[in-house]
C-alpha cells in the first residue's frame, strides 16, 4: 500500500499532473502536442471545470515534467507516452475518461484507448495525423527531408539560445513583456529531448492502430492546417469505425488557442 | 503607393490578420524575397517559410505567440520567389486589434556560421556518444561476475546506445536452444522459429528488419510475430566465440528505425566485447571447478569437502552425518589388473556411492580409495539405511575386474542438532575415520556409527 502511494506520487510528479474541476464528474484528460506544454489548454480546459474532473499534464521532457525520468528507449515510440497516460489515469483511480489529445497526442490517446478501453472511454482528436511522411498513395504532407529541416530549425534556435550570443539574438532583454516568464517555463523543452520527441512524433507510423479503436471518437479538423491537412483528417475518420468528423471554421494547427470556443462547442456536442 | 517610413527600415515588416493571412508587407521584404505586393497580400504567412521552419512555426512558435503575445528572434527560413532559402530571425507581437506584427531580420551570415557550428557539434556528439557507450559498456562487462550479470550489462548498454524500446540477450543452452539471459523479449508469446533470435542463430549472421512490411517479404510469420509484439524494427547479432555462436543479441524498436551500417557495426562491436568477457567467465568457472574437484572421479576434492564440513559444524540448521568409506580389496585390483582398471573401478565405485545418496548430499574423494559423504539432517535410523545402500552398491561386481572382490568399510560420525557449534571438523573426521578402522578390523564390509 505504501508502495502504491509512493508510485502514485512519482507518476503525478513525473508528468506535472494537475487535477481541477468537479471531483464527482467524469474524468477529462487533456494531452498537449509537440512543441509546447499543458499551457496550450489554457483556453479550452476551463470550460469543462463545472462538469468534469479535469486532468492536465506535461509529457516527460516538456513543461515542468521531471526531465530525469526521460528514458530515451521508452520514449522512442509513442507507446512510451501512452503508457504514461495510462499510469496517470490509474494513479487517479479514473475510469471511462474522455481523452482530449492535440496533434501528436491524438495518436497517443489512440494507443492508450487501444491498450485500456476501460480507462479511456472516449477520444477527442484535435488535428490528428497517424503518419506525417508520405508513403506510397498515402499523403501525410511531408517528406523525410522536411522532417530533417525541422530538426535543423530546432537545433538552430537552441544553438542561438544556449550560446554566448544569446543576448544579441534575444534582442530586448531590458524589456521583458508580461507573460514571457510564464511562457518560457510553460513551453520549455530540453534541446536534446525536443529533437528526439520531434523525430518520434514526425517519423512514427500509427496508421494500423486506428483500425483497432473501439471507443467513440471525435475528430476535430481545422481548415488550412499544414501539419494535419484535411485529407489526413478524413483518413483518420475513415479508419476509425463509427467515428465523428467535425470540420471547424477555424484555420491553422492550433484551434485550441485560436478558436477555443468552437473547439469547446464541438466537444460538448459530441459528449451530450 | 507613396513611400512610408516603414518601407525604409532595414528589416522586413509584415502585418498578419487573425486568420494567418498577410495584410501588409513592406518594401524591404518585397526586395529580399522578389515577391510583389499582389503575391504577398492575402497569402498565408506560414506559406512563406520553408517546410522545416513551417513545422517549427506551427508546433512551437505559434503556440508561444498565442500564449505570451510575442516571440523574439526565432531562427526561421523564408523561401524567396526564385526558390532560394533566406535565413532570418523573426520577432513578432500580437497588437491590440488581434493582428500580428512581424519583423524579419536577414540573418544569412549569422545562420551560416551557426550551421557550421551545429554540424561540428552534431559530429562531435555522435562520435562522443559512441565512444562513451563503448567505454561504459567495457566497464560494465569486465566488472560482471556471472553470465547473468554480463547479459544484463550487455542488454542495458545496447538499449542505451540505440535508444531501443527493449533489448534481449540470449545464450545457447547445453541442449542447443536459446534461453533469455538478460533484457526482455517481446517475442516470448510467438512461435519460437519465427523470432529474430532464432533466425540469427540459424543463419549465424546478422538479421535486420527495418519494418513489418520488409519483414513480410522475408517471412509472413516473422511479420505477424512483430505485429503481435508491437515491434516495428529489429536487429539480431550473433554472439560468437572460438566455439561458434554462443548467443544472440537482439534490439527491438516500437517505431520504424533505419538500421544502417553504423548501427550494425556498433551492435556487433558490443556483442564481440561481451563475447570476450563471456569466454573469460566460462574459463574462470572451469578453473574453479578443476581446483575444487577430483580429476579422476569428478567428485568434490579435499578442499571442497573441508569447506562444506566447516560450514556444517559451525552453522548447520539440523544435525548431520559424516560417512568415511574405505574400499576393501582395492589394492588387489590394482595388482591383478593394473592401474587403468583400478581407475575404472574407482570411477564406478564413485558413481555407485553418488547413486546411493541424495542429490543434495556432498560426496568427495578424500584420497586413494577413501571417500567422504556429508549428509545433512539425517536421523539415526536413516544413517543405517544410507550405510546399507552404500555397502550393497560398492559390493556389487565390477565388469572390468570380474575376479575381484571389492567391498566398503564405513565409519559414521553422527552429529546431533544440539552439538552444532560445539564440535570441530577435525573431531568429526577423526570419529568417522576411527570408526572406519574399527569396522575394517572387525572383518571389513561393514559399518560402525558413533555419536560425536
Amino acid at each position: 500500500m505504501t508502495n502504491d502511494i509512493a508510485q502514485t506520487v512519482d507518476v503525478l510528479r513525473r508528468n506535472n499532473v494537475r487535477v481541477a474541476g468537479n471531483p464527482a464528474g467524469r474524468v477529462m484528460m487533456f494531452a498537449h502536442g509537440f512543441g509546447c506544454s499543458q499551457a496550450t489548454w489554457r483556453k479550452v480546459a476551463p470550460a469543462f471545470l463545472d462538469d468534469y474532473r479535469v486532468v492536465l499534464f506535461d509529457h516527460v521532457g516538456a513543461g515542468d515534467s521531471d526531465l530525469a525520468a526521460y528514458d530515451p528507449g521508452k520514449y522512442d515510440s509513442l507507446d512510451g507516452y501512452a503508457s504514461d497516460a495510462i499510469e496517470i489515469l490509474e494513479a487517479l483511480g479514473a475510469s471511462d475518461a474522455v481523452f482530449v489529445g492535440h496533434s501528436v497526442s491524438a495518436m497517443i490517446g489512440v494507443l492508450a484507448a487501444n491498450e485500456r478501453a476501460d480507462l479511456v472511454g472516449a477520444l477527442v482528436l484535435v488535428g490528428p495525423s497517424p503518419r506525417y511522411v508520405d508513403d506510397g498513395d498515402y499523403r501525410g504532407g511531408f517528406t523525410r527531408a522536411d522532417i530533417d529541416g525541422l530538426l535543423d530549425s530546432l537545433d538552430a534556435n537552441y544553438l542561438g539560445w544556449s550560446s554566448t550570443m544569446a543576448p544579441a539574438i534575444m534582442g530586448n532583454p531590458d524589456r521583458p513583456e508580461l507573460g514571457d516568464e510564464l511562457t518560457t517555463s510553460f513551453c520549455s523543452l530540453d534541446p536534446v529531448i525536443a529533437g528526439h520527441f520531434a523525430r518520434v512524433t514526425f517519423l512514427s507510423d500509427n496508421r494500423r492502430d486506428l483500425q483497432k479503436v473501439t471507443v467513440p471518437a471525435l475528430i476535430l479538423q481545422s481548415l488550412d492546417d499544414v501539419i494535419a491537412p484535411e485529407s489526413v483528417g478524413a483518413f483518420v475518420a475513415e479508419s476509425i469505425g463509427g467515428s465523428t468528423l467535425a470540420t471547424l471554421a477555424a484555420t491553422g494547427h492550433i484551434p485550441i488557442l485560436s478558436a477555443a470556443d468552437e473547439v469547446v462547442h464541438e466537444i460538448r456536442t459530441f459528449l451530450s | 503607393m507613396n513611400s512610408r517610413p516603414w518601407d525604409d527600415v532595414p528589416c522586413g515588416l509584415v502585418v498578419v490578420d487573425g486568420n494567418g493571412l498577410i495584410v501588409e508587407a513592406n518594401a524591404a521584404l518585397r526586395g529580399w524575397t522578389g515577391f510583389s505586393n499582389d503575391d504577398l497580400i492575402g497569402r498565408r504567412f506560414n506559406s512563406l517559410l520553408d517546410s522545416g521552419s513551417r513545422l517549427l512555426y506551427e508546433t512551437r512558435v505559434a503556440p508561444i505567440l498565442q500564449l505570451s503575445g510575442s516571440i523574439e528572434a526565432t531562427s526561421l527560413a523564408i523561401v524567396a520567389a526564385d526558390g532560394s532559402s533566406i535565413a532570418t530571425l523573426l520577432t513578432a507581437m500580437i497588437a491590440d486589434d488581434g493582428r500580428v506584427h512581424v519583423a524579419i531580420m536577414d540573418a544569412r551570415e549569422r545562420v551560416d556560421y551557426e550551421r557550421e557550428l551545429l554540424a561540428a557539434r552534431r559530429a562531435a556528439e555522435a562520435s562522443e556518444l559512441r565512444v562513451r557507450v563503448l567505454q561504459s559498456a567495457a566497464g560494465a562487462f569486465t566488472s560482471s561476475q556471472s553470465e547473468v550479470e554480463l547479459a544484463a550489462a550487455l542488454a542495458g548498454s545496447v538499449r542505451e546506445a540505440f535508444a531501443a524500446t527493449s533489448t534481449a540477450v540470449f545464450l545457447v543452452e547445453a541442449d542447443g536452444e536459446l534461453a533469455l539471459a538478460g533484457g526482455t523479449d517481446p517475442f516470448a508469446g510467438s512461435t519460437p522459429g519465427h523470432r529474430p533470435q532464432a533466425l540469427a542463430l540459424a543463419s549465424g549472421g546478422v538479421v535486420t528488419m527495418s519494418s513489418v512490411a520488409s519483414a513480410r517479404s522475408f517471412s509472413p510469420d516473422l511479420a505477424d510475430a512483430m505485429d503481435a509484439a508491437r515491434v516495428s524494427s529489429t536487429s539480431a547479432t550473433p554472439i560468437t566465440t572460438a566455439e561458434g555462436v554462443v548467443g544472440v543479441l537482439v534490439t527491438h524498436f516500437a517505431r520504424e528505425r533505419e538500421i544502417d551500417a553504423v548501427h550494425i557495426e556498433v551492435q556487433s562491436a558490443l556483442a564481440l566485447q561481451a563475447a570476450e568477457v563471456l569466454v573469460r567467465l566460462r574459463l574462470q568457472r572451469q578453473l574453479e571447478h578443476i581446483a575444487l574437484h577430483d580429476g579422476l572421479t569428478g567428485l568434490a576434492n579435499r578442499e571442497l569437502l573441508q569447506f562444506h564440513l566447516d560450514r556444517a559444524v559451525e552453522a548447520a540448521a539440523q544435525g548431520f552425518a559424516l560417512f568415511f568409506v574405505d574400499l576393501d580389496g582395492f589394492k588387489t585390483v590394482n595388482d591383478a589388473y593394473g592401474h587403468a582398471t583400478g581407475d575404472a573401478v574407482l570411477r564406478m565405485a564413485s558413481a555407485r556411492i553418488v547413486g546411493s545418496v541424495r542429490e543434495s548430499d556432498v560426496v568427495g574423494r578424500f584420497g586413494g580409495d577413501e571417500f567422504v559423504i556429508l549428509c545433512a539432517g539425517v536421523a539415526d535410523d536413516e544413517v543405517v539405511h544410507v550405510a546399507e545402500r552404500i555397502r550393497a552398491a560398492v559390493r556389487a561386481s565390477y565388469p572390468t575386474a570380474p575376479e575381484s572382490q571389492v567391498s566398503a568399510s564405513i565409519g559414521i560420525a553422527v552429529v546431533g542438532e544440539s552439538r552444532i557449534g560445539q564440535v570441530t571438523a577435525t573431531e568429526v573426521l577423526n570419529v568417522a575415520d576411527n570408526a572406519m578402522y574399527d569396522a575394517k578390523a572387525l572383518g571389513k564390509n561393514q559399518f560402525i556409527a558413533r555419536n560425536v
